[in-house]
């Protein structure tokens, strides 16, 4: 017991732990729909493009979350518009966008050398330096993205499933998708200083990936991941404290791990639907048939493969052939 | 016959004088065209003509260059009319996304849902009741990859029935599944047509909808007749409509028409063959 509560009469580790957590399972949401989308990249390329931001923010002496966070809602914005030209894919739109957000930041970085110290920290995470100001920072964008995927949850879904018809049912996705855009650069402009740029697009992928191997539920794998980015915050910050690690490399090992086991898991439950299916073959389907029913429904129509036969249907069990 | 076009009442959809495209490249220009409740007509022209582009100009989301389309006597712009349930090709659903067959259908409900995330018992009770009356009640709590290929075309059926629509529009219903299926389908299409939906889809199996649709639409880029099959489905009109020789043949009342492949290319090689004495 002494394990965990040693290191919570240390305020840093305390903020730390509360900061990872919070960070962990805002990730893990978001990332359900970035990987459902097959946008798995843009975690990685928005933390670089909002790294161009940050430095831009600092040269200009701007408020670091209203610099960073405009920076990263431009970048969200323009990969949706030109992801929309389809001559150009998801990937290569992420890939031009960002890089050269980034490649904005690395030049004025060489530029004004002394801040270089700096920004280690938001390359590479430096979770002992979370404030109590960062901390409201990322309760507040915890709070405020949960809340909007919560009342939008329906919408989400459906432009996440299929953007153009869900259009044509009516949701606005252009607007979704703007507000899925804002939320992504939130979450990942307070996750800067946790994470660190270069860990941010594995804690949102991993959670999320890791859920998507052990659930076929769409409600279940956002709380799954959710759950799963909140205790790799939660253990990745132990491991850190014990082991003298940079906290961002060990949350995402521990998500690494989780992943693993979700993956054997996967494993397991294939070879074991191959074994029971080795062991009771299936059941020869019985023909399709297309003849209306007059029992239910004023257009009950099947084309059943039932695999056993269908007794109910007099015309085939009487048939004396 | 049930879907004959009722001419003497309001047409359901209007297109008057409608050029559609995309950007610089115009799909089909000055097009009018009126579907009438109660129809149910089949859309059949060679792929790359534009009867993708019709139908999603009456959906409201390809820019109108110019001309009006109308359904219920409201303008279409840039919004799905309400009375319109769409069936989306199902080779375009993505099958590993992970929803159950009541969360499709409950998209559907979108207009009129609560907007809580979760479903209401009411929401609840209305899908099972659709999916009971077509024959896939059972599998409400299944992954949309589980069922067979018939069964997912009534999911998506169904997500748009639920909205109780006037006008159903359904893009390729009968591709990627079996011959049953195509029949099973298109009769189940029938059954929904006599209970009062208007019906539009576009098909390449020319011979399901000699055998189930009352009313056909030859298509490219402009109309290039519409009627009854047995009226429409000759070797002149068909091989206009496809730019290739077609056959039909008629044996009593069944319509059989030739597809096989008998490119215009091929056609053309062969008469330049001729024609310098080498055939």
């Amino acid at each position: 017991m002494n394990f965990i509560t040693a290191p919570l009469q240390y305020e840093f580790f305390l903020h730390g732990l509360v900061a990872a957590s919070l960070v962990g399972a805002i990730c893990g949401l978001i990332g359900v729909y970035i990987v459902l989308r097959r946008m798995s990249y843009i975690g990685h390329g928005l933390s670089h493009a909002v790294f161009g931001g940050a430095v831009v923010s600092y040269v200009m002496n701007w408020n670091f979350y209203v610099g960073a966070g405009l920076w990263g809602f431009l970048s969200a914005l323009l990969i949706n518009m030109v992801t929309r030209k389809k001559k150009i894919g998801a990937d290569a739109a992420i890939g031009v966008v960002t890089t050269a957000s980034f490649a904005i930041g690395v030049a004025i970085i060489s530029q004004y050398r002394r801040f270089t110290k700096n920004f280690e920290a938001a390359l590479f995470g430096n979770i002992l330096g979370v404030t109590t100001q960062d901390l409201w920072a990322i309760a507040a964008v915890t709070v405020i993205s949960g809340l909007l995927i919560f009342i939008f949850y329906r919408q989400f879904l459906f432009t996440t499933f299929d953007a153009e018809v869900a259009r044509i049912y009516g949701v606005p996705s252009g607007w979704v998708e703007s507000l899925f855009s804002l939320i992504l650069a939130a979450t990942i402009i307070v996750s800067m200083q946790v994470m660190g740029v270069t860990m941010i697009a594995a804690a949102i992928v991993i959670p999320a990936v890791t859920a998507r191997l052990v659930t076929d539920s769409f409600n279940k794998m956002v709380f799954l991941s959710t759950l799963i980015g909140l205790v790799c915050g939660l253990v990745g910050m132990y491991a850190s404290f014990y082991l003298n690690v940079s906290s961002g490399a060990t949350i995402v090992l521990v998500a690494a791990a989780l992943f693993m086991v979700g993956y054997l898991y996967h494993l397991a439950k294939e070879s074991g639907l191959s074994l029971r299916e080795v062991a009771n073959p299936p059941i020869e389907p019985a023909p399709m048939h297309d003849h209306p029913h007059d029992h239910s429904g004023f257009y009950h129509v099947h084309e059943h493969s039932h695999s056993k036969p269908a007794a109910h249907h007099k015309g085939e069990s009487q048939d004396p052939r | 016959m049930a879907s004959d076009p009722d001419s003497k009442r309001d047409a359901l959809v209007s297109l008057q004088n409608v050029t559609c495209g995309y950007q610089s490249k115009t799909v089909f220009r000055n097009l009018s065209l009126q579907i009438y409740p109660g129809q149910f007509a089949g859309l059949v022209g060679p792929s790359g003509t534009g009867k993708s582009t019709l139908l999603k100009s009456i959906l409201g989301v390809v820019p109108i260059l110019s001309g009006s389309v109308s359904v219920s006597g409201n303008r279409v712009s840039q919004q799905t009319p309400p009375q319109v349930g769409y069936v989306p090709q199902i080779e375009t659903v993505d099958w590993d996304f992970p929803v159950t067959v009541e969360q499709v259908v409950a998209m559907g409900l979108y207009r009129q849902s609560t907007r809580l995330p979760w479903l209401s018992r009411s929401e609840r009770a209305r899908i099972l009741a659709l999916l009971d009356q077509l024959g896939i009640g059972s599998y409400a709590q299944r992954h949309i990859k589980a069922l067979s290929g018939g069964e997912q075309q009534r999911v998506f059926l169904a997500r748009a029935l639920i909205g109780n629509p006037q006008l159903l529009i359904l893009d390729e219903p009968t591709s990627g599944v079996d011959l049953k299926t195509q029949h099973a389908i298109l009769h189940l299409l029938g059954e929904l047509n006599r209970s009062g939906v208007t019906i539009l889809l576009t098909t390449h199996d020319l011979n399901a909808v000699a055998r189930h649709l009352p009313w056909v639409i030859c298509f490219n880029q402009t109309i290039i007749a519409q009627g009854h099959p047995e009226e429409i489905f000759t070797s002149a009109i068909l091989s206009r409509t496809y730019d290739s020789e077609m056959s039909v043949v008629r044996q009593g009342d069944v319509i059989l028409v030739d597809d096989s492949p008998k490119a215009g290319l091929h056609f053309k090689s062969h008469s330049h063959l001729s024609s310098q004495g080498l055939n």
